[in-house]
């Protein structure tokens, strides 16, 4: 699942269930205004939410479970690159509230918190 | 004179204008001259001439090693010549190796390196060949003694895709690899420079393609033979060197080749490169035919001099009979036949490389929303012909479906009807009749301008309801914007989505601790899981692996028990008492229903020669432009409560 250039709407998801791909499970990219309360976020390669140059985000009681390198290759710990692990906030993500997740079973990191630089300009939008 | 060394007899690194002369070398454990690294001089200028090198003498018996005669350097333009290799006759000794320290991380090269050869004598030798990691070496053999094929004729490591051709012929004992008669050349092409990083770590799959090879297949045969691996050759992805992320191989020339990476990923730009100063003008061209999947209106094809070709540029050539240009091109964006031909050949010693760049559409990917009206409250429904105006029947399977701006349509199809529909584009509101359970079965689902609602927040979905998102890896990519990759097999919100399913007791902890192969556990009274229903079970110890899916066999929701359909294989710790009072937090295993009343999800059976198992579905929201006369903004915003969303990403 992917908001990518997602800025001027809101979103929410909640108490649902992302299980069971081969890739990142939620990719919040470039958005604002998105919303991810009470779900439970499993099975997923290199990223269970992964949010990146965004903005106004609120992360609340959400579960993320087994995120591995990659789904058809035995994880390798040596081959971490590019914050892989189960929740990412990255690249300028700013305005963010993120309470009381659990994260297990991520084969790198659990969360990673990149935070933007105070008075970092806001990123690079599409349009 | 360099003999009994536990290394070498003789090694040189770093070489410029060097000519190693007269050297013997004999019983030495690695390789009796080894020539590391040529660098700053032109063809011909490096060479080792008038040696001897002798694998083991009487004096040993070589008794656990297997060395070689000379090991070739990790660069081009090195010349081995008049050499006579006595004894290289037990083990897997041999006369000749190739990339210098390659197999070592630090000093490895991308390899497919050219070397030089003439004038060599084997006695007595078993292997005259033995390749060295990564395995893809080239030797040009001038006056046909290493090979035996006359003159300018051709060694080269094993790739099929290379060993198909009628000019080679494969001897894995002597050669370790293939050989190649004069009427064909061997060179090295490197593909590199790529996007998206998603092609890390893939196979390039490399087939035969000339006409000679598919032009009599049938349209099936030929999937069949694009689709299997074993047709041609599997090239490892590899991390270094010069360039750094690439894959390199040896190509026979004056042939065509299929190309495409493992899961059949598009690459959106990747660059070809090769050393033009190898190529003569009179070597064969290498065409390259490469899928693509995503939308490509145009592929911009820019050389390393800065000059842009157009596309089609192979057609004009072709047609116009002239010699072609390394960068000429085809693109083809049919939605069936979905392919990128370049040509390649170094013609121009100036053009070293050529990068190709997808663009997914030129201004408009979509057209602009048709007929756009004030709504129009009337009910609509699926099921009644006469609410599809001018229709003469509803949709049917493989149908393109638009609801307009206007209309208000409920989707009342029973299950067991639903077709399986090519796309769904919502300009107007598309709701789901409750009532009874649900099925949409798509390739593509757009919410453009309008509305899907399933359910709504005060009043959630009674029934069942399931979006199922068709199609393999290679089928109905589209795009809505040029800057956004919507690939296919998904839903688009660039509108409004609200999906409110029935709410579920959908979090427990483990109330007893599971051992891997037990199937049954307690969790908290009360739930009103289902059999059938998916569980998971986070890991609850160092194993990270531990996850444990389940699906439910038995449940007793007044004692908590379930039984799963398989035994489970991680540990997971349980207990009835939470820690969370004695020691802050709660250690025992967490628990979560998977399954929802709406579930999105991806079709299972749709497997693609290029990709042997199914293929996941997306979901996309996002803000965009309309190409209008206005640029109208779409807004997408997704409320999704109590949703399953299975095998998308």
């Amino acid at each position: 699942m992917k908001f990518e250039n997602a800025l001027m709407g809101h979103s929410k998801i909640s108490n649902s269930a992302i299980h069971q791909g081969k890739s990142p499970g939620v990719i919040i990219s470039k958005s604002m205004n998105v919303e991810l309360s009470h779900n439970v976020v499993t099975d997923f390669a290199e990223h269970g939410v992964w949010a990146m140059n965004s903005k106004n985000l609120v992360l609340t009681d959400n579960w993320v479970f087994h995120v591995v390198e990659q789904v058809d290759k035995p994880p390798v710990m040596i081959e971490y690159k590019g914050w892989k692990g189960a929740m990412t906030l990255s690249e300028g993500t700013s305005f963010v509230e993120a309470r009381r997740n659990v994260v297990a079973g991520s084969w790198h990191h659990g969360f990673h918190f990149v935070p933007a630089r105070c008075g970092e300009a806001n990123p690079s939008w599409i349009f | 004179m360099g003999y009994r060394c536990k290394r070498n007899g003789v090694i040189g690194g770093n070489l410029g204008a060097v000519t190693l002369r007269r050297i013997k070398a004999i019983d030495n454990g690695l390789a009796g001259i080894e020539i590391e690294k040529v660098v700053d001089v032109a063809d011909g200028i490096g060479k080792l001439e008038d040696s001897l090198v002798v694998g083991r003498s009487s004096q040993w018996d070589g008794a656990g090693l297997s060395p070689h005669g000379v090991i070739t350097p990790r660069t081009d333009m090195w010349t081995v010549s008049n050499i006579r290799f006595f004894n290289f006759d037990w083990a897997q000794a041999a006369a000749l190796g190739t990339c210098s320290h390659c197999y070592f991380e630090p000093s490895t090269d991308s390899d497919a390196r050219t070397v030089k050869t003439e004038r060599l004598a084997f006695t007595n030798v078993n292997m005259r060949i033995r390749y060295q990691y990564p395995f893809k070496g080239i030797l040009w053999d001038q006056d046909g003694t290493l090979t035996n094929l006359g003159a300018k004729s051709w060694a080269t490591a094993f790739w099929k895709h290379n060993a198909a051709q009628s000019e080679c012929q494969t001897d894995r004992l002597l050669y370790d690899g293939i050989i190649c008669n004069n009427s064909v050349q061997v060179r090295r092409i490197v593909l590199y420079g790529y996007k998206p990083s998603s092609l890390d770590n893939r196979k390039l799959f490399i087939l035969p393609y000339d006409d000679s090879v598919v032009s009599s297949m049938t349209s099936a045969d030929l999937l069949t033979y694009e689709g299997t691996d074993t047709n041609g050759s599997l090239v490892d992805w590899l991390k270094y060197r010069n360039p750094e992320k690439h894959w390199t191989v040896p190509y026979v020339t004056g042939k065509k080749y299929y190309l495409r990476w493992a899961g059949g990923l598009d690459f959106d730009q990747m660059t070809v490169e090769i050393i033009p100063s190898l190529w003569s003008a009179t070597d064969g061209d290498v065409e390259f035919e490469m899928p693509h999947y995503d939308m490509r209106h145009a592929v911009y094809v820019d050389n390393n001099l800065k000059v842009r070709f157009d596309n089609e540029t192979l057609t004009w050539a072709e047609n116009n009979a002239t010699d072609f240009t390394f960068g000429d091109n085809l693109v083809r964006n049919i939605t069936k036949t979905r392919r990128i031909n370049l040509m390649i050949n170094g013609d121009n010693k100036k053009v070293s490389s050529v990068t190709l760049t997808g663009v997914r559409c030129i201004w408009d990917c979509a057209p602009p929303v048709p007929d756009v009206k004030p709504p129009d409250p009337t009910m609509r429904l699926w099921s009644r012909l006469a609410d599809w105006e001018g229709r003469a029947t509803i949709p049917l399977d493989g149908e393109n479906v638009v609801i307009p701006s206007h209309w208000n349509m409920f989707y009342d199809i029973p299950v067991s009807e639903a077709k399986v529909l090519r796309s769904v584009e919502i300009n107007g509101k598309l709701t789901f009749l409750a009532g009874a359970n649900r099925e949409l079965k798509v390739y593509n689902l757009w919410v453009r301008s309008g509305e899907l609602n399933i359910g709504n927040s005060t009043h959630p979905f009674p029934n069942k309801a399931t979006i199922t998102l068709q199609g393999d890896n290679t089928e109905e990519f589209w795009a809505f914007t040029s800057s956004i990759e919507a690939g296919n097999k998904n839903l688009v919100v660039t509108g409004n989505a609200n999906l409110y399913g029935r709410p579920r007791d959908q979090r427990s902890r483990l109330q007893t601790t599971v051992y891997s192969g037990m199937d049954t556990f307690f969790v908290s009274t009360g739930l009103d899981w289902a059999v059938g229903e998916q569980i998971v079970l986070a890991p609850s110890n160092m194993r990270t692996l531990d996850t444990d899916i389940c699906v439910i066999a038995e449940h007793s929701s007044a004692e908590g028990k379930i039984r799963c359909a398989s035994p489970l294989n991680g540990y997971h710790f349980g207990d009835s008492v939470s820690s969370e009072t004695a020691h802050g937090v709660d250690m025992r295993t967490e628990v979560a229903l998977l399954s929802r009343d709406i579930e999105i999800g991806a079709s299972q059976h749709d497997i693609s020669h290029s990709a042997r198992e199914p293929w996941g579905c997306r979901i996309l929201v996002s803000d965009f432009f309309e190409q209008d006369a206005d640029m109208t903004m779409r807004v997408g915003s997704l409320r999704m409560d109590h949703v399953s969303v299975h095998r998308c990403g």
